[in-house]
């Protein structure tokens, strides 16, 4: 077993247990020399667990596998593009390192009305935006109504496209100049993880650029856009006037290859030194390559089977349940897609703060089980139609490991016959009420269980949205309400604990593997850390 | 002449107009929209409301013979509209593009010209020895290869395990002097012009051969002109007839083959915007770069003809 398979495999509390070896091996070297911390050794550290190298400089080629479509923060719709506009531009709060909680960026300081329904923010002050322009409450104001106010001049190229998704809020006012006051329509408890989605920009660049702004963005963080040649680079450049401190790089290249033999090329023969969302066939051809390392991270995906629940094979609770003793997860986990992701026992990962850890007892591999439950339902096997795309990453391995679930499922007596189709296609496909059984993922960062419980099995994300399963339970209603809306965290938890229950005695999906965070590194890249939360910061690291 | 210009040039608009509506079809027929996937970005669920005002927005709220309608009057006016993904217009997206598809296929041609004549000359006039079999089997070989793989293979031998050559893109980050961008262009070139020497080759071959026993040729051997003379001067113009026809077509072929050569190598050409413009979902991108192909090549086949006549005198059109 190579290095890299060994790191995977071992459990979060180990990997803190080798960081911490390496924190006293530091200690050791002389100074000036690079403390070996294996990247992926850190992955789940954290911030006092990790061990920063004392160094700067350099010239760090990442491939975020796209060209970027745009780098207006407000625009962007790829987790590719994402990853760029992360180092030019912040909110006012962010994810402190290594974790999913909130500490400050652009503000200082924050309270909540005793009512819910507003929050105060106190600003930075003397944050100046790139272009030299000063960031205070009016550009908070500004990125708000460029985004949601549909009679702000720029809200046309600025709109959030989806503002249902940010329905509690209702406006934003400026109390003095660094000073700023969201009001809310009803109250959301998890106001303060949505308000770091709101990216500030500078209003004057925006008013310069208009619809060039994508061109030529302007933001407040680490580091400063410099030149984008379109379809091969963009170049970003250390801000010195950074309010976090200098940042370590002198330049941040990112750059898009779309190929993973070309990927792979590149990232070997030094072109690039951070690859973000590697295969697990990449990370094979990576393991005992000496000079790279697979850093990878938890995530709050799901990758899931979902069953039509109005299809009248799966309505029988007995089938469905079958379904989940019939599949062969670590299989499909250690062989398919060698320890890239981990076996899921329920819909959140383990990652979440409220994840519930009784999920793990409701199944397990157990084909004998399957088939007994099959018979109790009097099952007929009749060809289930099983829909699995084709070339979307989120998804991993789909058709390696339809194939290894189709073979499962045979094996105690149920048939299907897959239908392949290219990922947008098969995305129309499985929201049409014929569809009987998909495979599925819901890719999100282990902060709110909400976006997960809401986006793919709930009443309001029933086809056209993603709720594949057509399931729909009105105890779990009430607790989504309760988890978005109730201010009393016991009874939030207490909710989310609850609906992971519900979820599993119901079984609507079977729940197969919560993907990692994958990314090739190579060794002359220091202090590169996979965030919980799916981005990463580059204000410490050094190429050297 | 001018005339059969003029004429050929009039006969472009309805293949053209077929070429748009076909494509144009095709991609609103075929399941998938770009208003789902804008939607689906945020990876939280939408309501019909939110479908609907994106599709106001994008004007896919018309009917579709209404949005061919508009998008072929824009085109007429010289707007090929804004991408629904990089929020852009496309023209000047296009002009970039073509221009670094087009040093490609520049240089894949240069690449095949003179290895597949060459390579056809000398093999008809060795023909039958271990050099034609020699040449035959690299021809056959050159055909057969994938463009795909051949291009991952060049990537691998030179660029990884070598490192003499770069594995993608077009310039290095912060160089883009003469030498960088040939040594950028050179794999690619390659893996791209294969295909095209190969084919030109074959029919070098055996268009060589059939000159070579024409009539003329043994009355110029017979007047007891050295062999090098009778090649040079009686039977190489005519063996290019056939031969420049090939190419023509070849130039068709380079521009598909480039969307597979581009994804592999990372060039920024039209191959690889109209590839993401499909996985996309980009109609005005797609639609845009299909048409603008769609005119090239039909050029391309029209100034071949035209090359066709000066190359052979006997060749008149009415």
């Amino acid at each position: 077993m190579t290095e890299t398979t060994q790191i995977l495999a071992t459990t979060a509390l180990d990997r803190r247990h080798l960081v911490k070896g390496a924190a006293i091996g530091s200690g050791a070297l002389v100074a000036g020399m690079p403390a070996v911390v294996h990247p992926a050794a850190a992955q789940d550290a954290t911030p006092t667990d990790r061990v920063l190298e004392e160094g700067s400089g350099g010239t760090l080629v990442v491939d975020i596998n796209l060209d970027p479509e745009t780098l207006d923060t407000h625009q962007t719709l790829t987790a590719a593009t994402s990853n760029v506009t992360a180092q030019i531009f912040e909110g006012l709060v962010r994810a402190k390192p290594g974790t999913v909680e909130v500490e400050p960026a652009l503000a200082t300081a924050w309270e909540q009305a005793a009512d819910g329904l507003s929050w105060t923010f106190t600003l930075r002050e003397g944050v100046t935006f790139h272009d030299g322009t000063p960031f205070n409450a009016a550009a908070v104001k500004f990125a708000y109504d460029r985004q949601f106010d549909a009679t702000n001049e720029f809200y046309p190229l600025g709109q959030w496209t989806l503002p249902s998704s940010f329905d509690f809020l209702a406006g934003t006012e400026v109390v003095d100049d660094y000073t700023v006051r969201f009001t809310l329509s009803k109250t959301f408890n998890k106001f303060l993880y949505r308000i770091g989605d709101l990216t500030i920009v500078s209003p004057d660049a925006v008013a310069k650029e208009r619809e060039n702004f994508g061109e030529n963005p302007v933001g407040t963080g680490p580091y400063r856009f410099q030149q984008w040649d379109k379809g091969q680079q963009v170049v970003l450049i250390r801000n010195e006037s950074w309010w976090g401190g200098t940042p370590t790089l002198d330049q941040v290249v990112f750059r898009g290859i779309i190929e993973p033999g070309a990927r792979t090329a590149a990232l070997v023969a030094g072109d690039v030194q951070i690859a973000v969302q590697i295969s697990a066939e990449m990370v094979q051809q990576l393991q005992g390559n000496d000079a790279y390392s697979v850093v990878s991270g938890p995530t709050g995906s799901l990758w899931f089977l979902a069953m039509n629940v109005e299809f009248p094979a799966f309505s029988d609770l007995r089938v469905r349940q079958a379904m989940n003793y019939a599949i062969d997860k670590e299989t499909i986990v250690s062989a398919v897609l060698t320890d890239t992701a981990d076996i899921a026992d329920g819909p959140l990962s383990p990652a979440f703060a409220v994840y519930n850890p009784t999920v793990e007892e409701f199944f397990s591999y157990d084909p004998e089980k399957a088939k007994a439950l099959l018979a109790e339902a009097g099952y007929k096997d009749s060809e289930i139609i099983f829909r699995v795309p084709i070339g979307d990453p989120n998804m991993l391995a789909a058709e390696e490991m339809g194939t290894v679930i189709q073979d499962n499922l045979r094996a105690v007596g149920i048939t299907t016959t897959i239908q392949s189709a290219e990922a947008v296609t098969w995305m129309d496909e499985i929201r049409s009420p014929d569809n009987q059984l998909t495979e599925m993922s819901w890719n999100i960062a282990p902060i709110l269980p909400d976006d997960m419980f809401n986006g793919i099995l709930s009443r309001a994300s029933l086809p056209p949205g993603f709720n594949t399963s057509y399931w729909v339970d009105d105890e779990y209603e009430d607790l989504l309400a309760i988890g978005r809306t109730s201010l009393n965290e016991e009874e939030v938890a207490a909710a989310y604990m609850r609906m992971q229950e519900i979820v599993m005695e119901q079984v609507p999906i079977v729940p197969v593997c919560h993907r990692r965070s994958l990314y090739g590194v190579s060794k002359t890249v220091h202090n590169f850390f996979a965030e919980p939360t799916g981005a990463f910061y580059l204000y410490n690291v050094w190429v050297g | 002449m001018t005339r059969y210009i003029l004429r050929r040039i009039v006969q472009m608009i309805p293949v053209l107009l077929l070429t748009t509506i076909f494509v144009f079809s095709m991609l609103h027929l075929a399941p998938g929209d770009p208003i789902s996937l804008i939607l689906n970005a945020k990876n939280r669920p939408y309501t019909q409301e939110d479908f609907d005002r994106v599709a106001q927005q994008l004007g896919m709220d018309k009917s579709l013979p209404m949005q061919y309608l508009t998008w072929i009057g824009n085109i007429f006016q010289g707007d090929f509209g804004t991408s629904i993904f990089m929020r852009r217009p496309i023209g000047p997206i296009l002009v970039d593009r073509m221009e670094a598809t087009a040093v490609l296929a520049l240089g894949a041609l240069i690449f095949a010209l003179p290895i597949g004549i060459g390579g056809g000359i000398l093999s008809a006039l060795w023909r039958g020895s271990i050099w034609d079999k020699l040449i035959n089997a690299v021809i056959v070989a050159g055909i057969a290869f994938p463009t795909f793989a051949l291009g991952l293979f060049l990537i691998v031998l030179f660029g990884v395990q070598w490192q003499v050559l770069p594995v993608g893109g077009m310039t290095s980050f912060g160089d883009g002097s003469l030498l960088d961008r040939a040594q950028h262009l050179i794999l690619p070139a390659i893996s791209l012009g294969v295909g095209p020497a190969a084919i030109i080759a074959r029919l070098t071959r055996s268009s060589m051969l059939e000159v070579l026993s024409q009539d003329y040729i043994r009355t110029a051997r017979a007047k007891g002109l050295a062999s090098g003379v009778v090649v040079r001067r009686h039977a190489f113009r005519n063996v290019l007839v056939p031969v420049l026809t090939v190419v023509g077509l070849q130039v068709g072929f380079l521009l598909g083959g480039a969307v597979l050569v581009e994804i592999v190598f990372s060039w920024p050409g039209m191959g690889e915007l109209i590839v993401s413009g499909i996985q996309q979902r980009d109609f005005p991108v797609v639609q845009a770069g299909v048409l603008v192909i769609a005119v090239i090549f039909i050029l391309i086949n029209l100034l071949v003809d035209v090359i066709y006549a000066v190359v052979d005198p006997r060749v008149r059109y009415a």
